[in-house]
């Protein structure tokens, strides 16, 4: 029977000695293989879409862009890759960052090389490696965004077809005037729309109602109705 | 239970029920003091999670958002872990308003 190929790591970290020190542990693994290194962002994303590993470990450190950047521009290429993101302390803020980036797995440098090893095996197994101890906080964390998230979602509902218009137009940087005119309303009445706005979404500025428009991608997912 | 009630109860951790942690296990000590339970890592945060105002669906949603899986296996293996720590009387159900 053939042996299955070894699973492909990318390794991306900005400390050229534990780049060595994983390199070492992962070729003495007869199922994984390093496939390239880099310290760098960009040149991480590029050699992810050039070379195809099954792995990317990509510390959050690496220079030019750092980890979470980079990762998620390997999700925005849609790149056939896992990513086990490598973290300086187990920090459960790094973490949820780490996991709304896109990456698979997480692992902090103080883990154990074999730990490291072991995280890298899973991510390309297609299981999400956290620590054990983290996941609980990790799952809390991700059920309050949920909560957020919902509550959110119905302020917005309350929102009529009109002041859907407003927002967007808000989110383009407009003010009440340039609003009056590109809705054919009177100044007032624009002003008016915007502060129904603000009071729907539970804002207190403009500035944070289009924050949120665009942290939740509002617009997009809940077309205009009527009203 | 009807499953409309239980729908909007949620889990919490009976008062006199203590985690144990020794290296990488982590086990629960009964009331009566006499039983434990060793508990896997998902279990453990299952466990965490039981804090009265967690409902089961909010439990499964978020390990669905971690883990690839199809959501209705994920939901029975959460559903029977809450299960056995309902029978070994180590959480209380309680009502968990709108909101």
């Amino acid at each position: 029977m053939q042996r299955p190929l070894p699973l492909r790591v990318l390794l991306a970290d900005e400390h050229r000695l534990l780049r060595s020190a994983l390199r070492v542990s992962i070729d003495a693994e007869p199922d994984l293989a390093v496939a390239d290194e880099t310290a760098s962002g960009p040149e991480a994303v590029s050699l992810a879409a050039a070379i195809r590993p099954d792995v990317v470990v990509l510390s959050l450190g690496v220079q030019e862009t750092g980890g979470l950047v980079a990762c998620g521009q390997i999700r925005d290429a849609e790149l056939p890759v896992r990513v086990l993101v490598l973290a300086d302390t187990a920090d459960r803020s790094v973490l949820v960052r780490a996991m709304e980036a896109g990456a698979d797995g997480f692992v902090s440098r103080d883990a154990r090389l074999e730990d490291i090893v072991g995280a890298v095996r899973a991510v390309g197994r297609g299981e999400a490696s956290i620590p054990s101890r983290m996941l609980g906080g990790l799952l809390r964390e991700l059920v309050l965004r949920r909560r957020e998230q919902d509550a959110v979602v119905e302020r917005f509902s309350r929102l009529s077809r009109r002041e859907r218009e407003v927002l967007a137009l808000l989110g383009e940087g407009c003010d009440s005037t340039q609003i009056a005119a590109a809705l054919v309303i009177s100044p007032q009445t624009a002003r008016t729309h915007v502060q129904n706005v603000l009071s729907k979404l539970g804002a207190h500025s403009r500035v944070e109602a289009v924050d949120l428009v665009a942290t939740y991608d509002l617009l997009d997912r809940f077309p205009a109705r009527e009203g | 239970m009807a499953e409309a009630e239980q729908r909007r109860q949620a889990p919490r951790q009976r008062g006199d029920v203590w985690l144990r942690t020794t290296g990488d296990e982590n086990m629960l000590l009964d009331h009566s003091g006499r039983n434990l339970y060793r508990l896997n890592p998902t279990a453990l945060a299952l466990w965490e999670l039981c804090d009265g105002t967690t409902l089961p669906e909010e439990m499964v949603a978020a390990i669905c958002t971690l883990f690839t899986g199809i959501y209705d296996v994920i939901q029975e293996d959460v559903e029977r872990t809450l299960q056995a720590f309902t029978r070994a009387g180590l959480v209380e159900w309680q009502e968990v308003g709108p909101r």
